[in-house]
């Protein structure tokens, strides 16, 4: 303990240092909630999507992790009616899913808002609209107030999308707010619903970006590339297949997904894709501090000086 | 020799407006017994019986910035004039119409819309925002200006409306949503109106709509229901149908569902063809072709 107190004194100095110098220190500001590990024996349940046609199989049931855990059934875009309110909603969609075509104003990455929501927004433990919405107006630490919805949505577009915050009347906006409301049926308002948000990760060990490297090589490059670029989208159209993970096309430093508590519980919910709770908590926490210690668009709260004094630091 | 007629039709229709068989279930009253009442009476006749949400209570908010916003949502919302001064037109305040601080049952309370919008509203031909509709609150119902939509105005009340609502279901219209239903198919007409205004509204609205202003000479105790302190022509009040909803459900205050339908179309009639500020959407044009339209 007493050679850790210089170094986490030069840590609370140059918060740029946090990355590669000292991630013992990192660990012990970091809140881990707990991750229930008990039900972990694989199960099956319909699937949402219809099979493709190309598929050998018509296989039409997924592995989930917890069979047990009750989670919310979002409707169905097949029961939108076909009026004005329905084709907000489906606009609302269709900007949540191809961020980089309907909301290209505002976007300056790669990213769309699914890529981290997944399945559309309806994906328990990817922080699903249905959870999120009931619960704002909301106190958000991240500004020390209470935040509306659409300032929320302004958020994701600021720092995920490394973009400017839509006008809270732009059709955008509202398109956005009305899928939400509408993936919402039911929901009781302030409700804090099983699924909400991301999983929590508790590691026995501290973080290690070396152990993160060697899952990442291992696990995750096959989709995400090598140097964490992502797959193009096959058809040629703006955006990605799979997101980049860093570099100009990700998300920028201020967001939510480059907290490594944040980002581990991601991974350990979701990722790989399709086989969501396959890595142990251990590893998705060397993977998240894998992915923060490299490179991507400056926080836009912080002036050239401190992203010139992180590249120092950062070495 | 009419008029004494009409007064006595009036009296009559009054008299069995409440059915015989009126399920008369006691439920406590929300408001204290004034002192000089014979005994403790704490209990009154819910008039439209039946299970309605219960919005929490205000003790209930914890002491962080999240409270904070919701009671300064409150704090709008039952003073108006005094706490959204760069907004507010008229001398009339949100719980004016939406009664009980917007918790009441029937007087289209907060809880009650929250969870339905955005939807789509004919009046402007859009999907609406529940802010936006807070906007149209202000610009016709209040005759005042929008409120931007990052004001710090809007996002205390879309606080305190979502606090109000907590567990209804999203998209689930809840009972006791907008105003009573009323029928349709009625002629009303002014001159009854008139005579029923006379009787039942006047004592508190005073005999040419003036409303009754409260001790400290600004605020209202009961609104102005012409006159430019009123609202305005593009508000939702000053449609007959809306109006005669709103008066049969809440009015007179407290006697809720005491008056037939055909009076409360009658006093809304009434009320519509007085003067008061223009529908902001229109010109001054238009305004001065009502007087001899008639309209």
């Amino acid at each position: 303990m007493l050679n850790r107190t210089p170094l986490l004194i030069l840590l609370l100095l140059a918060p740029g240092l946090n990355g590669s110098a000292a991630p013992d220190a990192v660990m012990q500001a970091i809140d881990v909630p707990v991750w229930d590990e008990s039900s972990a024996a694989p199960a099956v349940r319909r699937d949402i999507v219809p099979p493709h046609i190309g598929l050998a199989t018509e296989q039409t049931e997924v592995f989930v992790a917890d069979p047990d855990e009750r989670k919310f059934v979002p409707p169905r875009l097949a029961e939108l009616p076909d009026n004005a309110w329905g084709k907000q909603v489906r606009d609302g969609r269709d900007i949540f899913v191809d961020t980089q075509r309907y909301a290209r104003r505002f976007v300056s990455n790669g990213l769309n808002c699914s890529s981290c929501h997944l399945s559309e927004g309806r994906m328990a433990g990817a922080a699903p609209l249905w959870a999120g919405y009931p619960l704002y107006p909301l106190y958000r630490g991240k500004n020390l107030r209470a935040n509306t919805y659409p300032e929320r949505i302004g958020e994701c577009f600021r720092y995920s999308m490394d973009g400017t915050a839509p006008t809270l009347d732009s059709p955008e906006m509202q398109a956005l707010i009305a899928y939400s409301q509408w993936l919402s049926t039911n929901v009781p308002t302030r409700a804090i619903m099983a699924g909400r948000g991301f999983a929590g990760v508790r590691a026995p060990r501290e973080a290690s970006h070396g152990r993160g490297k060697i899952v990442y090589q291992s696990q995750c490059a096959v989709c995400h590339g090598k140097n964490g670029e992502g797959v193009r989208r096959a058809d040629g159209g703006d955006g990605y297949q799979f997101p980049p993970l860093w570099g100009w096309d990700s998300y920028a430093s201020g967001a939510g997904m480059n907290k490594l508590g944040t980002t581990a519980g991601f991974i350990k919910g979701n990722m790989p894709l399709g086989k969501r709770g396959s890595l142990t908590d251990q590893q998705a926490l060397d993977v998240a501090f894998f992915l923060k210690i490299q490179s991507r668009p400056w926080d836009p709260r912080m002036g050239w000086f401190s992203v010139f004094m992180d590249d120092i630091a950062d070495g | 020799m009419k008029q004494l007629a009409l007064l006595l039709t009036g009296l009559l229709a009054a008299s069995h407006a409440i059915p015989r068989d009126w399920p008369y279930d006691q439920r406590p009253s929300a408001a204290l017994p004034l002192g000089d009442l014979p005994g403790t009476l704490v209990e009154e006749t819910p008039r439209r019986p039946g299970k309605r949400f219960v919005p929490p209570e205000l003790n209930e908010l914890p002491a962080n910035a999240w409270g904070d916003l919701v009671r300064e949502g409150r704090a709008i919302f039952i003073d108006t004039p005094a706490r959204a001064p760069r907004f507010a037109g008229n001398g009339m305040s949100c719980a004016s119409c939406h009664l009980g601080e917007g918790r009441k049952p029937d007087a289209a309370p907060m809880w009650g819309a929250w969870p339905m919008y955005p939807t789509y509203r004919g009046k402007n031909d859009d999907v609406n925002t529940f802010q936006m509709r807070l906007q149209d609150c202000f610009r016709f119902s209040l005759d005042g200006l929008m409120p931007p939509l990052q004001s710090r105005e809007i996002q205390a009340l879309t606080a305190y409306a979502q606090w109000l609502a907590r567990g209804t279901l999203s998209g689930t219209p809840p009972p006791g949503r907008g105003f009573v239903p009323v029928k349709r198919d009625i002629e009303p007409s002014g001159d009854r109106g008139r005579v029923v205004y006379g009787m039942k509204c006047a004592v508190c609205h005073g005999a040419d709509g003036e409303g009754v202003k409260a001790a400290d000479g600004e605020r209202y105790q009961f609104p102005a229901l012409w006159g430019n302190h009123s609202f305005n022509r593009g508000a939702g009040m000053y449609t007959v149908r809306t109006a005669a909803a709103y008066i049969k459900g809440n009015m007179p205050l407290g006697r809720g569902m005491s008056l037939q339908d055909q009076e409360a179309y009658d006093v809304a009639l009434y009320i519509r063809l007085k003067d008061r500020p223009i529908d902001p959407r229109k010109g001054w044009v238009s305004d001065f072709a009502r007087g001899f339209t008639g309209l």
